[in-house]
């Protein structure tokens, strides 16, 4: 069994503010493999995002802090890394795109420029992978990887010149210029309408496949994790509280936040006319309820869950849950 | 500035229209029907622009919504959805066209009477937030719409408006707070609330849930249907997201850059979109299955201006099936079977190549 | 009506600002400066020992005592009541300022803004006239033919300083006019007054409430410049710019000759010092960028 590409291990984020320390992420568990492409997916507030930065430490500092845990990534503890280590790995190894492409490029430089800038960082100065006359080569390479139509002429183009799907490719192309094992799409294709989100998936797919990427797709539309993940982390109140593979997650949901957050999507085809709803409201990050996160909200809650938060509990291969139903109570 | 519709004489007096607020309860019938609906806004060019632009953002559409029934309009970013929806409610003036509300044309309508219109339509935005005047309180909120059309004053006010909060799910001691106070889907439930409180005829929802979390969307959702069934209401439901829209509607009209290119019963679309434009947008939009194959190819190239819009059909340049006619001749939009109408020029054949319906 | 104030300021005390106000070191000086100037101008009466236009000919020229904390000046009259009083003077005229600035300002920076097209640049262009003129010599020449005194100085004073309110009410109104709240407004059938007044204006008064706490010093440096130069306000109304004037030309005497100036000097610019700070901390407060 390989060793995974990238081992989360009892994560915690904190974020701490006048009114309170908000625990955006609380003891998040989980591996990926290589190659593989691993779903985040929850409602706001859920400290998806949060983990994503966390990874990366990107966390602002203050008022974030990651208070605990470790990001193993390639064997080594990220977290334990110098801010000059971490910036060699950011855009090399690991590579974060961003919700909204119009905010993420920057506006007076050409889209050409952005893309050379981390190639000629990385691999010309760092790394001496490459010449910088090779430079100009890679970025046109680039360009037609994530097929930017015409890239002769839209290279020395301006952000504003580009749609917003094309602002997105650019903006993978800069990220994967350096052939990243690890990339991270935080909400990739939110921003976008609905058929240049389906070619910047195929994209995403595509390249998973020339060059092996792993991805962690962070989302909360399942209807894109359902057409592009191989795996699925549900988030709830800054924990996991189920993962497994994609097929049984959908088919077989075990805790009582995933089957709800299932059935209340809309779907093509259904014809039920009442969606189902999860009744109450998202708990405080800064007092979260005790006991179970979800409790108040579920509709399988037990005493049990009133006191006691549950631990995360392997009900099979590659199958865990954070549920008390299913044990999940603190083993002597 | 839009070209001001020239007055004929069939416009009913003002004091008629406020007498107008009695909903028939003759289902079927059209409550709003539009002509040749066009809207071109200019673009601000600078002091050195020589020719003035134009941002065709609705151009040339037809069709009507029945009363009682939930018509869904979809499409992309530019495709003039959300205006033909401000249009309908006259919150913008068409640069041509007609718009029949309960047998006017409201395109004539002056400023006044627009207004007094008003106590039979209502609109939910997409962001909950801003739709809500931060300094007023849901109180004032809620009451405005009363005050603006004499509804009712005093005691009997006070009853509508907690009638109302309890319709939309909220409490009587939410009226003293203010709208930054509330959840996002708290939020709508006002915006709901709002348009509840006068009981009109026609709500335009703008991406109703696009800003709203998963579970939020359900409740608001639902909540929708539930008060569409008990107050008679018709929606005109405009969304990018085709998941709700075939949830929600009976009828649903696709529109791109600015035309309308399909419009069909829910089912029929479903199973047999005859627009290739639809067959893609059906085919991208990602299905919470993971057993659902995607069918059809994806599209290419990107969504287009609709400052220059291309000529002859606006899909030819990413249609897989495009002729060269197809760039110089506009199809027209028809009913080619019961209901279902299409813009495309080679419709007849293309039926015969995509598998029949299910 | 009580209890529309007690929402108010219990509203207030919830907010965002005010948080950040609390913490702010020049929000509690400078406000504390402001809060005792308007204490003292209102308590005058009490804080004050004697009638400052009362003339003692026996006290003439003493320094600081028990009996006159500032010394008297040349005719007998105790420095510190004039002060107190001048305290009082100064935020009339302030107060009277900001009325008077803020009801020629504010509907024209609203019409301007909610109207646009030739209305606005009409009005715009009224108001980039009277800003590119010098306030004080248009306040001067105005008293110069209209003779001197506190309303009149007012006048004077409000001619060329309402151009500011109107400017910013109206870059308020533009942004605020794009807001969906005001569709929203548009579409349940609200009129258009109503939304001006109802949706419009109570939404740009936040930026409004610094250009008021600003107006303040600026009201009093100005006032007491034209009280300097004998023409603003005149006597018997004990005005901080006059004293300076009236005591200027005993600074090369012996003391405490020179303390007759100085001492309402310093209390003059702490004051305008302090309401300074206080509207700097307020406007940062007010800024939604330097949130956390």
């Amino acid at each position: 069994m390989p060793e995974p590409l990238l081992k989360v291990q009892g994560l915690k984020t904190y974020f701490f503010l006048e009114r309170g320390v908000v625990k955006a992420v609380d003891g998040v568990d989980f591996e990926m493999k290589k190659g593989e492409i691993l779903g985040l997916v929850g409602e706001t507030g859920c400290g998806k995002s949060v983990t994503a930065l966390s990874i990366l430490r990107l966390v602002q500092s203050p008022p974030g802090k990651i208070v605990e845990g470790k990001v193993i990534f390639e064997g080594e503890d990220l977290l334990k890394k110098s801010n000059e280590e971490m910036r060699k790995i950011r855009g090399t190894k690991i590579s974060m795109i961003f919700q909204d492409p119009h905010t993420s490029l920057d506006p007076v430089f050409t889209i050409g420029y952005q893309i050379a800038e981390p190639i000629a960082l990385h691999q010309v100065i760092e790394q001496h992978l490459m010449r910088a006359e090779e430079v100009p080569g890679k970025v046109m390479e680039m360009l037609k990887l994530v097929r930017i139509p015409d890239p002769e002429h839209r290279v020395v183009e301006y952000p504003h010149q580009f749609s917003g799907g094309m602002k997105q490719r650019a903006m993978i192309a800069m990220m994967i210029s350096c052939n990243p094992s690890l990339l991270i799409a935080d909400e990739p294709t939110t921003a976008v309408d609905v058929t240049i989100q389906a070619q910047i998936l195929d994209l995403m797919r595509d390249l998973r496949q020339k060059l092996g990427t792993s991805v962690l797709l962070i989302t909360h539309n399942l209807g894109v994790v359902a057409e592009m993940c191989d795996r699925l982390a549900v988030m709830y109140a800054g924990n996991i509280v189920e993962q497994a593979d994609l097929k049984t997650l959908f088919e077989d949901p075990k805790h009582p936040y995933t089957s709800a957050l299932l059935a209340a999507v809309p779907k093509v085809g259904t014809k039920k006319m009442e969606l189902e709803t999860i009744p109450g409201m998202v708990p405080s990050l800064i007092t979260p309820p005790p006991g179970c996160k979800f409790h108040p909200r579920c509709p399988h809650a037990m005493d049990i869950c009133r006191k006691e938060f549950p631990q995360m509990i392997e009900i099979d291969k590659g199958r865990l849950v954070r549920c008390h139903l299913y044990g999940g109570g603190s083993k002597k | 500035m839009s070209s001001r519709i020239p007055r004929t004489k069939s416009r009913p007096a003002k004091a008629e229209i406020a007498a107008l607020s009695g909903k028939a309860r003759v289902s079927g019938e059209k409550l709003i029907e539009v002509k040749s609906l066009k809207k071109y806004f200019e673009t601000k060019r600078g002091i050195f622009a020589r020719e003035r632009k134009w941002v065709h953002a609705v151009d040339d559409v037809n069709f009507y919504i029945r009363r009682g029934e939930v018509f869904g309009l979809v499409g992309e970013s530019g495709c003039g959805k959300t205006t033909v929806g401000k249009l309908i409610l006259g919150l913008i003036r068409p640069t041509t066209g007609e718009i029949d509300f309960d047998g006017h044309n409201i395109a004539e309508f002056d400023k006044e009477e627009l207004r007094k219109l008003r106590r039979r339509m209502g609109i939910i935005y997409q962001h909950p937030q801003s739709s809500l005047n931060p300094r007023m309180t849901v109180h004032t909120i809620l009451s405005r719409p009363i005050d603006i059309h004499k509804i009712a004053q005093g005691e009997k006010k006070e009853e509508i408006i907690l009638k109302v909060l309890e319709e939309v799910g909220l409490e009587p001691q939410h009226l003293d707070r203010y709208p930054h106070e509330f959840s996002g889907g708290q939020q709508q439930r006002i915006a709901i609330g709002r348009v509840l409180v006068l009981n009109p005829d026609f709500v335009v929802l703008d991406e109703p849930t696009s800003a709203l979390d998963v579970s939020v969307q359900a409740h608001i959702l639902n909540l929708l249907g539930e008060l569409q069934s008990k107050f008679d209401f018709t929606y005109l439901l405009i969304s990018h997201d085709l998941n709700i829209v075939e949830h929600m509607s009976d009828r649903i009209g696709v529109m791109y850059v600015g035309k309308m290119v399909e419009l069909a019963d829910k089912e029929e679309l479903r199973r047999n979109a005859l627009h290739p434009y639809t067959r893609s947008l059906l085919a991208a939009v990602p299905i919470a299955d993971p057993k659902h194959k995607r069918t059809g190819a994806i599209l290419k190239g990107e969504v287009p201006s609709t400052i220059n819009p291309p000529p002859g059909c606006r899909f030819h340049p990413r249609c897989p099936y495009a002729k060269p006619i197809c760039r110089e001749k506009e199809p027209e939009f028809k009913d080619v079977d019961g209901g279902h109408y299409v813009a495309c020029l080679f419709v007849k054949s293309l039926r015969h190549k995509w598998p029949s319906p299910a | 009506m009580l209890d529309r104030v007690r929402d108010f300021l219990r509203r207030v005390r919830r907010s965002t600002t005010f948080r950040y106000l609390r913490r702010d070191i020049r929000a509690k000086i400078g406000g504390g400066i402001v809060l005792l100037v308007v204490f003292t101008a209102i308590f005058a009466g009490f804080i004050a020992r004697h009638d400052p236009a009362a003339e003692n000919p026996s006290d003439r020229f003493q320094g600081p005592s028990w009996k006159y904390p500032f010394g008297t000046d040349d005719k007998g009259r105790d420095i510190f009541s004039r002060v107190v009083y001048g305290a009082r003077t100064a935020l009339i005229i302030g107060t009277l300022l900001v009325v008077v600035e803020a009801v020629i300002g504010v509907p024209l920076g609203l019409l301007a803004g909610y109207r646009g097209g030739k209305v606005d640049n009409l009005i715009m262009r009224l108001v980039d006239a009277v800003l590119a003129m010098p306030g004080l010599i248009i306040a001067l020449a105005f008293v110069a033919v209209f003779g001197p005194g506190l309303y009149k100085v007012v006048l004077a004073l409000a001619i060329t300083g309402w151009a500011g309110y109107a400017r910013l009410i109206r870059g308020q109104t533009l942004a605020i006019k794009e807001e969906t709240y005001i569709e929203a407004a548009r579409a349940i059938g609200e009129k258009d007054r109503t939304i001006v007044f109802r949706y419009v204006l109570p939404n740009a008064i936040s930026p409004l409430i610094v250009m008021i706490t600003m107006t303040f010093p600026a009201a009093i440096l100005l006032s007491s410049s034209m009280s300097f130069l004998g023409l603003g306000v005149q006597p018997p109304t004990p005005d901080w710019g006059y004293d300076l004037n009236a005591y200027k030309k005993f600074l090369g005497d012996p003391m405490p000759g020179p303390l007759m100036t100085i001492l309402p000097g310093i209390v003059m610019v702490i004051t305008i010092f302090g309401f300074n700070f206080f509207g700097d901390a307020l406007r940062d407060a007010y800024d939604p960028r330097l949130r956390e």
